[in-house]
Formats: C-alpha cells, sequence, structure tokens
C-alpha cells in the first residue's frame, strides 16, 4: 500500500503543454494553470489514475495550503484514499487534453475551454 | 473722377480761407514730379514763399 | 491717353531682321495670332524692354540681356538687337528706341557686360536729354502701374494678393493701383505740406525767440517742437517695426497653411499614438482581471460537478435520516414486545396476553431483529454532514461568463490596437521626410511675431497719446504767440497757419479721393463683370480697401472662393475699371488672356474689349480665340490682324493678314 504524494509533478510532454499554455498569458503562473487543468479534467468525466513518470514541481503544501484542495477531491472521489495521487493524475490527464486540443483545433483560446459542458458523472 | 476738381471743390466748402491758385500749383508739382520727390517738395516749398511774399507786399502796400 | 502707334523689333527674340507692327490712329483692337513658343510674349516683352529695359520671364523673373539676341543672326555673326515704339500722347508723337550693342573690340560677347545698352526719345521730332526723358517716361507710364497696362494672363495670382492686404505683393499692387488712380499726388502732396508746417512751426519759434516780448515763448515752442520731431522719429520707427512684423507675420501664416496638411497629419498620428497607448492600457488592465479570475477558474469549473454532489449527499442523508428514525421506531417496538413477552400483559390495554397473541409476538420479535442493521447512524450521519459542509464552502459564484465576455473584450481591443496599429504605420509613411522641427520653427516664429506686433502696437498708442498731448501744448504756445506777437511775426504766422491748412485740405482730400475712387472703381468694375460673366446669379462686384475685387451674389453674400475662369474675368473687370478711372490712360495690351476661359465667357470678354480702353493689343494662338469668333463679335472693331509666321527653330516673322 502506498502513501499517498507529497508533491505533485508533470511527465515531460505535459511540461511542453504547460509552457505552451503559459505563452498565451492567461494564467498569472503554473500553479493557476494545473489547477485548471485538473478542474477541466474533472469536469471532462475522466477517471482518476496514476500519472507515471513525472517530475516534482510543486510541493503539496504550496499548491494547497488550506487542504482545500484534498478535501475537495476526497469528496468527489471518496473511494480514493490518495487524493493528491488523484491530483496529479487529473492534473496531468487535464494538461495532456489540453495540449491534444491546442493541436487539433489552431487557434484556441483557454476561455474557449470554460464554457465545455462535458457530460457530469453522476457517480 | 478729376482730381483738382476734387480737391477744389473740398476747399470751398471747408477750407475757403487758402487760396485756389496756390492748391492748383501744388496740385500740378506733385502730378508732374510724381517720382521725383525731392524736387516736387522743394518747388512746392517755392510756391508757398511766392505766395506769402506776394500777399504780405499787397498787405504793406 | 497714350496711344501706340507702331512697335518694331530687330533681332530680337526669335525676330530675325527688322519686323513692325502698326497700330492705327482710329480706335479699336489688334490682334496678332501666333502658336505658342513662336514669340507672342516676346513682342509683350519687347514693348516691356522699350520701357523699362527690362524682359521678365514666365515666372516675373528677369532675363539677361545677352539672351534675348536672335540666335540666328548671333549664329552669322550679327550681335545686339533694338526696339523702336512709336506713340502719341496729349497731341505729342514720340519715338523711343532703346538699343543692345556689342561693345567695340568684342568679337564674341558672353555675358550682359560685353554689351552696351543705350536709349533715346525724341518728342515731335526733337531728341529729349537723358535726365529729360527719363522725367517725361516716368511720367507717361510709370512701371509700376505698368502690370495694368502690359497684362500677361499667366500672372492672376497677384490679384488674389489684393484680397490679402497685409501681404508684402498685396501692399505693392495697392500701392500700384493707388499711384495709377493718382492717389500719390494727394499723399505726396500731404507729406510735402506736413513736413512744410513743421518747418514753418521752427521758424515761427525762432522768430519769436529773437524778440524779448516773445522769448520765453519761443524757447518753449523752440523745445516743444525739437520734442515732438523726436517722438515722431520714435513713431516713425514703431510704424517701420510693426509693418516688418506683420508681413514677417502674413509670410509664416503662409508657411504655416502650407504646413497645415502636415500639422493635420501629425495631429492624427500623436491621436492615434494616444489611442493606442489607451488600448493597450485597456488590455493590460482586463488582461490582469482575468488572470486573477483564472486563479480561482477551476471552482467555477467544478461548480456544477460540486452542486450536483452535494445535492446527491443531502438526498443520502435524508435517506439516513429517515433509516435512523425507522431505527429507533423499531428498537422501541421491540422493547415494548419484549416488556409484554415478559409481563404477561399488553402494554396497552394491560389485559392479559394469549397464547395465540404470544406465539405472534415472539414471531414479531425475530423479525424485527433480523432487520436489525449494523449501522453506526450517528457516525454516518455526522460524516454526510461534514461532507456537506465542505463542499457548500467550495460552491463559487460562477464567474465563467464574466471570464468568456473579458476574452472577447481583450480579443476585440486587440483586433482595433492592430487596425489601428496599421493606421499609424500608413500615416508614417506619409509623414516621413516631411519637417516637423521647420514647422515648429515656423509656428515659433509666428506666435513671436504676434507677441511682439502687440507690444509695438501698444508702444504705439503711448506715443500716438504722447504726440497729442504735445501738440495741445503746441498748439497752445501757438495761440498765445498770436496774442503777443507784433506784425515781425506776422509772416512766420501766416506761412503757418496756411501750410496748415493745406496739409488739413490735402489730408482730408487724400480720405475723400479714395473713397469717391473705391466707391467708382466698383461701380464700374461691376458694370463691366456683369458685361463679361455669364452667371444670372451674380448681382456685381465689391471692393475691399485693398482694391481687392469679391463676387456678390443675387442674395447678398459674397462668394469667397473663385475658380482660375472667374479670377480672370474679376481681373479684367478691375483692369477696366482702373483704365476708365486713372488720370493716366493707355492701351490695354494682353498676352493670351482668354487661356482659362470657356468659350461663352471669350466671346463676351471679345465684346466687350473696346469698352474697355480705346486702344487694344492682343496677342493670342488660335484655340484660344478663333479669329472667325473675332470678327464676328468685333466687327468694325477690329481694325487689323497680324501672325507671326515660323520659318525655323529660332526664326520668326510678323505678317499682316490681308
Amino acid at each position: 500500500m502506498t502513501e499517498d504524494k507529497k508533491t505533485i509533478g508533470l511527465t515531460a510532454e505535459n511540461r511542453s503543454v504547460m509552457e505552451r499554455i503559459m505563452d498565451k498569458g492567461f494564467f498569472r503562473d503554473q500553479k493557476d494553470a494545473a489547477m485548471f487543468a485538473m478542474a477541466y479534467a474533472i469536469r471532462q468525466g475522466l477517471q482518476p489514475g496514476n500519472a507515471e513518470g513525472t517530475n516534482t514541481i510543486w510541493n503539496v503544501g504550496s499548491l494547497d495550503p488550506d487542504g482545500e484542495i484534498r478535501i475537495l477531491i476526497g469528496n468527489l472521489f471518496p473511494e480514493t484514499a490518495m487524493p493528491y495521487r488523484v491530483v496529479e493524475s487529473f492534473v496531468n490527464a487535464g494538461l495532456l487534453q489540453i495540449g491534444f486540443r491546442m493541436d487539433k483545433e489552431a487557434g484556441i483560446e483557454i476561455t474557449d475551454l470554460l464554457g465545455e459542458a462535458a457530460p457530469l458523472s453522476e457517480k | 473722377m478729376d482730381i483738382l476738381s476734387t480737391i477744389l471743390e473740398l476747399r470751398q466748402t471747408r477750407y475757403p480761407n487758402l487760396p485756389a491758385d496756390l492748391v492748383k500749383e501744388i496740385v500740378s508739382i506733385e502730378t508732374d514730379f510724381a517720382e521725383d520727390r525731392a524736387e516736387a517738395f522743394k518747388r512746392v516749398n517755392q510756391a508757398l514763399e511766392r505766395h506769402l511774399n506776394t500777399s504780405s507786399g499787397n498787405d504793406q502796400c | 491717353m497714350l496711344k501706340i502707334r507702331s512697335i518694331t523689333v530687330s533681332d530680337f527674340g526669335p525676330f530675325k531682321g527688322e519686323q513692325e507692327i502698326e497700330l492705327p490712329k482710329e480706335d479699336g483692337v489688334v490682334i496678332v495670332y501666333g502658336e505658342n513658343m513662336r514669340g507672342k510674349t516676346t513682342l509683350l516683352n519687347a514693348i516691356r524692354y522699350a520701357l523699362f529695359g527690362k524682359v521678365l520671364t514666365r515666372g516675373s523673373g528677369e532675363i539677361q540681356l545677352h539672351q534675348i539676341g536672335n540666335w540666328e543672326s548671333a549664329a552669322s555673326g550679327k550681335y545686339g538687337f533694338h526696339v523702336v515704339l512709336a506713340f502719341e500722347q496729349n497731341g505729342d508723337a514720340y519715338q523711343l528706341t532703346r538699343e543692345c550693342r556689342v561693345r567695340p573690340g568684342i568679337a564674341r560677347p558672353m555675358s550682359d557686360v560685353d554689351y552696351i545698352e543705350e536709349s533715346f526719345l525724341t518728342k515731335n521730332g526733337s531728341a529729349m536729354g537723358p535726365d529729360e526723358a527719363t522725367l517725361e517716361l516716368g511720367r507717361i507710364m510709370p512701371e509700376t502701374v505698368s502690370r495694368f497696362f502690359l497684362f500677361d494672363g499667366e500672372l492672376l495670382q497677384q490679384y488674389e494678393e489684393l484680397l490679402r492686404s497685409e501681404s508684402d505683393m498685396g501692399r505693392q499692387i495697392k500701392d500700384a493701383i493707388e499711384r495709377i488712380l493718382g492717389v500719390p499726388v494727394l499723399t505726396n502732396g500731404r507729406a510735402d505740406l506736413s513736413q512744410l508746417h513743421q518747418l514753418a512751426q521752427y521758424q515761427e519759434a525762432k522768430a519769436a525767440q529773437r524778440n524779448q516780448k516773445t522769448q520765453q515763448l519761443g524757447n518753449l515752442h523752440a523745445e516743444l517742437l525739437g520734442r515732438r520731431e523726436a517722438m515722431q522719429q520714435e513713431s516713425a520707427r514703431l510704424r517701420q517695426d510693426l509693418e516688418r512684423l506683420k508681413v514677417t507675420k502674413t509670410a509664416r501664416e503662409e508657411q504655416a497653411k502650407k504646413q497645415e496638411q502636415l500639422r493635420a497629419l501629425l495631429g492624427q498620428r500623436e491621436r492615434l499614438q494616444e489611442e493606442i497607448s489607451t488600448l493597450e492600457a485597456k488590455i493590460e488592465e482586463r488582461e490582469e482581471r482575468r488572470k486573477n479570475l483564472l486563479t480561482t477558474a477551476w471552482r467555477s469549473i467544478l461548480a456544477p460537478k460540486i452542486t450536483a454532489l452535494r445535492e446527491q449527499i443531502v438526498g443520502q442523508l435524508r435517506d439516513l435520516r429517515e433509516q435512523a428514525t425507522r431505527r429507533l421506531v423499531q428498537v422501541e417496538t421491540t422493547d415494548a414486545i419484549r416488556r409484554a413477552l415478559s409481563n404477561g400483559n399488553c402494554s396497552l390495554c394491560e389485559q392479559p396476553l394469549t397464547e395465540h397473541t404470544k406465539q405472534r409476538l415472539e414471531e414479531r420479535l425475530v423479525e424485527l431483529g433480523s432487520r436489525v442493521q449494523d449501522i453506526d447512524f450517528d457516525g454516518e450521519i455526522h460524516k454526510l454532514e461534514t461532507r456537506i459542509s465542505h463542499l457548500s464552502q467550495q460552491q463559487a459564484d460562477n464567474s465563467i461568463a464574466v471570464l468568456q465576455e473579458i476574452s472577447i473584450a481583450i480579443d476585440d481591443f486587440r483586433v482595433t490596437k492592430t487596425t489601428t496599429e496599421d493606421r499609424l504605420r500608413d500615416l508614417k509613411e506619409q509623414t516621413e521626410g516631411l519637417d516637423e522641427s521647420e514647422l515648429r520653427r515656423i509656428y515659433g516664429e509666428y506666435e513671436k511675431a504676434v507677441q511682439e506686433i502687440a507690444i509695438v502696437e501698444k508702444g504705439l498708442k503711448a506715443q500716438d497719446d504722447a504726440l497729442a498731448t504735445i501738440n495741445t501744448d503746441i498748439i497752445r504756445i501757438e495761440t498765445e504767440l498770436v496774442k503777443k506777437g507784433g506784425s515781425d511775426l506776422q509772416k512766420e504766422r501766416k506761412r503757418r497757419e496756411i501750410s496748415e491748412g493745406l496739409r488739413n485740405l490735402f489730408d482730408e482730400g487724400v480720405k475723400v479721393y479714395r473713397d469717391k475712387l473705391k466707391a467708382k472703381v466698383e461701380k464700374d468694375a461691376t458694370e463691366l463683370f456683369l458685361q463679361l460673366t455669364s452667371e444670372p446669379d451674380y448681382a456685381g462686384l465689391s471692393i475691399n480697401n485693398s482694391y481687392g475685387l469679391t463676387i456678390v451674389h443675387k442674395d447678398g453674400n459674397s462668394i469667397p472662393v473663385r475658380s482660375a475662369g472667374a479670377e480672370h474675368v474679376v481681373a479684367l473687370s478691375l483692369m477696366g475699371s482702373l483704365q476708365k478711372n486713372a488720370p493716366l490712360r493707355g492701351p490695354i495690351i494682353m498676352d493670351s488672356p482668354f487661356g482659362r476661359l470657356d468659350s461663352v465667357h471669350t466671346r463676351r470678354v471679345i465684346h466687350t474689349l473696346p469698352n474697355m480702353a480705346s486702344q487694344v493689343l492682343l496677342f493670342v494662338y488660335e484655340s484660344e480665340l478663333e479669329p472667325k469668333l473675332a470678327r464676328n463679335e468685333l466687327k468694325g472693331g477690329l481694325r487689323s490682324e497680324y501672325r507671326i509666321v515660323r520659318h525655323s527653330a529660332r526664326f520668326s516673322t510678323v505678317e499682316k493678314a490681308v
């Protein structure tokens, strides 16, 4: 039984996606972008998983100082015992998706992703 | 539209004491010597003096 | 009335050998036809040369004498040229010859210094001395008014200058017009008499000083006169400065107007740059807001999910609570049954229980017991309540719509900014190379001139006030002298009084004559104009203080801007009117006067020409004025026709048409 993660990181591929996103000048810092990507992935209805091959970028303390995110993930996905691992998987899954869309749809803006109403999974 | 007639008319109405022939003479001098101002001035001065000498002569007589 | 009898040119311009144009004694029009570059303007220049020794080019610049001689003659070694002008005035016959010949000893002349120029004037056959001749010519046709007789149709813009009296050229022309109308006779007279009056005052003062009785008064008089002279000199100096400054101001205004386009463009450039800065600020501000909103956007993204989940848990909580309540009921029922079984009595009616009832109750007990769930209701309920509480805290207001709005706004601003930047780039290209510093200098000088004018005008006013005061004092003293003075002062006093009276007479005369003249010039110009124009809505012409004429519409308004054709017609009206009112009368000689006129106006001008002057000489080209048209319109008024015939590029002759 593995412990919950104490750091959150990005895969090599997602690091370049992150750079591309930051270049667009929408986010103040990578943290904001990461949270955005995480929320995007959850909203898309993706399942929590395990992100492989990540290099550490943030301390969970700096990403989630009040523990708010941990609690939220705990609420949204009560079956998981490792909320930060879930966070990391969603951050990476979200970035991957966003990167994919940026490739496919030229000129897509971050704000275009805002109103995406993915079918919300009830359970 | 004569200069002379204009000025003589004016003399009659506004300055009847001024001698008409002196006025005529001055107009004539200024017309003839329009391009030679120095000469014109000299001749007007002479005309004036001539008039003064004649009239004062008359007065004395 | 000056009347030209003949013009003879020899080796002048393209006219090789001797060529002559005769003008008839009778009133009427003579037309000389010639294509461009054949020598039409040269003939006009020949007249100018004979009278004033000058030959002008199209741009009013002088041509050097050594360039005037005929080239073909020069090629065969014959240099130099001459012009003979025969004319009449007041019954006297004159012959004016002006010639330019090579200095003895010069084989091939290269410049003006290699020539000697001489002119001779004979009057009724007798030669006049050079000074006498100069004076006589100055009287007959002064150079400054020649532009009203020798009319070059190309130089019309000079007449527009009349509408701007403070321009240098405008004042020169105004002076020229007043000259031709005879005004200087009166203004010069006034100036001379004014000077004589002042001299007379000095003489009176001196005479008073010689007599003991009037010595003090005389001294005071002399002193005041001296002071006044100094003040007058100062006034004159200030007036000169003022003139100079006004000319500068007008000149800068002209230059600034030309730069107006540049200024407008520069202003536009500045505005566009400001617009771009504003847009950049707006974009920056909104991007900041967007960044701020995006920091917490993840909440809004998850908001629907959180809301749904919360509702779900609320539902779960409700179910759980119901279960808990049912469980409670269950426990109470079980207890009641147990009590009843142990007592043997029904807890409600307190009757003993039958065996049947006891059995049923035991079955019931078993049933209930099997239903018991091992649930920690409190724990579970607490857990759900905690989750609900956390989720409620999560719910963010929906900033997504705001974010989208901001993004749209940013995009719009960006597009506007790009368009504006494009416009600015175009503008920068347009204004590239235009000298902004030059414009600033012009404005600087203009402002300075305006300020200095205000100062000088103030100074002048002060001087004029002081002069008025001192003149009052002088008059007071002169009145005293009259009382106190004896017979020895009488002559001086008389001189002073007469010269003063004469000066005042001429002073008033100037105003009266000018007013009369303007009214008459306006009336005559209007009369001519109405004959010349074909526009029925024009009521006439109105004159300003510089003898500039504006067209007046039937409705009473002035027509501000004129086409070149209209300018032409107005200028001709002015010329005709001046001819009529000038004490100096002469022929009208015109070079290409119809160039800018349409056929309607050409016809009218031709028709009216004989009314404008008794002798008219026209140099025209055939497409400008059709010979048939001229003959039809003028009929008997057309005295003769000449034609300039081209023999080679540098050789033309003048031939009389039969």
